[in-house]
């Protein structure tokens, strides 16, 4: 029988063998083994509930839910009734809840969400406001069943199977579209570049709310029948070596993690600290630049841990395309190219289905080692984001996805250099503004992590310009004048750029995305309204 | 070791992983009074602080420390708990 849902796949295994461990579960010390069973009859008392309240096929279910396994209950409960599920983030300690539930109250009337799955524990659930037409659930008030119930009307491959929504101000965020099809033969595809065994163990920490957490840390291993190990996203920031107990634990053989990540392990490691980390077989660095700096760190200071000198590897995705586009091979180190004055770390190649083109800004392709946008075309790419048709139409033009991303092709691997708005183009040399502000990121004075380095026409010179906006709460003016030098002097080092201007700006001036990224095009227009002034 | 000691001590180590030059850290410092004080250096700050006091934040507590006090007085019932 073809399994056509994501829904189907967990129904068959749970029959086939309903007391194989479907997850560990840890949460401040404790720890619970989850069965196939518990965990298809916990979602199955949620499609009841969903179905109680009326929700129909096709109807929209939000999920607002911290660590906690009824957050992936609740999920595969929508699945199963045709409804479609989504993730978003809860509202972080330092956000004020009432902004947080206004924003999301537009964002739910825009989409026309049927349901929004939350709890009444923490200080904004006291916030939440009334929904005119979407049902507020409760899950700690979803009764369990006493039976599994395998009888679900689940759909079929063609429809939509769950929607990821995009970062962003909340009112603008985009719903990815992803039919069942397109995520199971994403998940299959990449399961097989990797080697997904039945022996594999996958640990993770990351949010559901982001693809990398959703598909390679809970769909992939519920699909695959894997079982998988699951981490407090918010208590892994504060013990982030929890990871490595996991996967010694464990014997955990699979974990994706994005750049930063490394780097905060190595930092939080003591030096008598040992972990037998040689049952992993890879570690993914996916969902921001990967840097070779980063990954060398991290290589040295596990490889006597029995790290394997293969497991550190990398990944470019996007959920448009559900998760996987390149993949290095996970038997050899991922390849190092100098460009320029910086080392890339290679992304690997595509995926089977998947194609490449880069593009320059007229949208002629380039050939292989030029730098430009990179665009892709596969059968397991998006179909549109919800409700959005004009912002569908604009990013998908001849079945080709504009990524915004920068990057180049070499012996058939993929290079992403940055985001399309991130490059620097002063007289004709690239610069990458990460490196820039990297660079800045050095001086101390400047408010750890808040620069942006844009690319400003000027008329003098008619050519783009390098401006550093940098945060500070230094005011006296000689300090100023020597950190401006000082910042100029360690971006040239760097990068061999002469900023032209360094301008300081007060603290939170500069605008962030709701997923901690500087807002580039919005601190641009910003910039220029101050200088307007 | 009196509440003095322990919170010069837990400055000290605050400096070896925050940039505190210039600040007067007191009891009710936070991390909007430091530049760089985000959630991976307050890691970071927890594990120095863990080490040099040999003692284990409980988990819950991790997250409910909003100023250099709380840490202060969390660290000084952790040592009591310890010593008896």
């Amino acid at each position: 029988m073809e399994l056509e849902t994501i829904s189907d796949h967990i129904i068959e295994m749970t029959k086939a063998n309903g007391d194989a461990v479907f997850c560990h579960f840890l949460s401040h010390g404790k720890t619970q083994a989850v069965t196939r069973k518990e965990f298809l009859n916990r979602a199955s008392a949620f499609a009841q509930s969903y179905g109680l309240l009326g929700i129909k096929k096709g109807g929209v279910v939000i999920i607002i839910l911290g660590h906690h396994l009824d957050t992936y209950c609740s999920f595969v409960g929508a699945m199963l009734i045709g409804a479609i599920p989504s993730f978003l983030p809860l509202p972080s300690a330092k956000q004020d809840p009432e902004i947080y539930w206004a924003t999301h109250k537009k964002l739910l009337a825009r989409i026309e969400a049927q349901a929004l799955v939350t709890t009444r524990e923490g200080k904004s659930a006291e916030q939440i406001p009334n929904f005119p037409t979407t049902k507020v659930i409760y899950a700690e008030d979803v009764q369990s069943l006493d039976e599994t119930n395998y009888d679900w009307e689940v759909g079929q491959s063609a429809d939509i199977a769950f929607l990821q929504h995009s970062s962003g101000t909340t009112g603008l965020k985009k719903g990815v579209v992803l039919t069942h099809q397109s995520v199971l033969n994403n998940i299959d595809t990449y399961a097989q570049v990797i080697g997904l065994g039945e022996k594999d163990i996958i640990v993770s920490w990351l949010p559901l709310y982001h693809d990398m957490g959703l598909i390679t840390s809970f769909l992939m291993p519920m699909v695959h029948g894997i079982p998988f190990v699951t981490i407090d996203p918010f208590e892994w920031v504060m013990r982030p070596t929890m990871l490595l107990e996991a996967l010694e634990v464990y014997r955990g053989t699979f974990a994706w993690l994005p750049n930063f990540a490394f780097h905060h392990i190595v930092n939080a490691t003591f030096e008598n600290d040992r972990w037998d980390l040689s049952s992993v077989r890879a570690l993914i660095s996916c969902s921001e630049p990967c840097k070779p700096q980063t990954m060398e760190e991290f290589a040295h200071k596990f490889a006597a841990m029995g790290l394997a000198g293969t497991a550190l590897q990398t990944c470019y995705a996007m959920a448009e395309n559900v998760f996987a586009v390149t993949q290095s091979s996970v038997t050899e180190a991922p390849r190092i190219e100098r460009k320029g004055e910086v080392s890339q770390l290679s992304c690997g190649r595509a995926l089977p289905g998947v194609e490449i083109k880069i593009i320059d800004g007229s949208g002629a392709t380039l050939e292989e080692g030029s730098i430009g946008e990179i665009l892709l075309k596969a059968k397991t790419l998006f179909d549109g984001y919800f409700k959005l048709p004009d912002e569908s139409r604009k990013t998908l033009k001849d079945g080709w996805y504009s990524t915004g991303d920068l990057g180049y092709l070499s012996k058939g691997d993929l290079y992403v250099t940055g985001r399309k708005k991130d490059l620097l183009i002063i007289r004709g040399i690239n610069f990458y503004a990460h490196d820039v502000e990297y660079a800045a990121n050095q001086v101390s004075g400047l408010i750890a992590g808040r620069c942006v380095a844009l690319g400003v026409y000027d008329d003098t010179s008619a050519s783009e310009e390098a401006v550093l906006i940098a945060e500070t709460e230094i005011s006296d003016a000689v300090v100023l004048k020597g950190l401006k030098r000082q910042i100029k002097e360690q971006i040239f080092s760097h990068t061999t750029l002469i900023i032209k201007s360094v301008e300081f700006v007060p603290k939170r001036w500069l605008i962030k995305t709701t997923s901690g990224k500087i807002d580039r095009s919005q601190n641009l227009r910003k910039y220029h309204a101050m200088k307007a002034k | 070791m009196d509440r003095q000691e322990t919170l010069n001590q837990l400055i000290s180590v605050m400096g070896t992983v925050l940039d505190i030059k210039g600040i007067v850290v007191g009891e009710e410092t936070n991390a909007y009074d430091v530049d760089g004080w985000d959630s991976l250096s307050h890691a970071r700050f927890v594990l120095a602080v863990e080490q040099h006091f040999q003692i284990r934040f409980p988990g819950d507590l991790l997250f409910d420390m909003e100023n250099i006090g709380d840490m202060l007085e969390a660290i000084i019932d952790l040592l009591k708990a310890a010593n008896g």
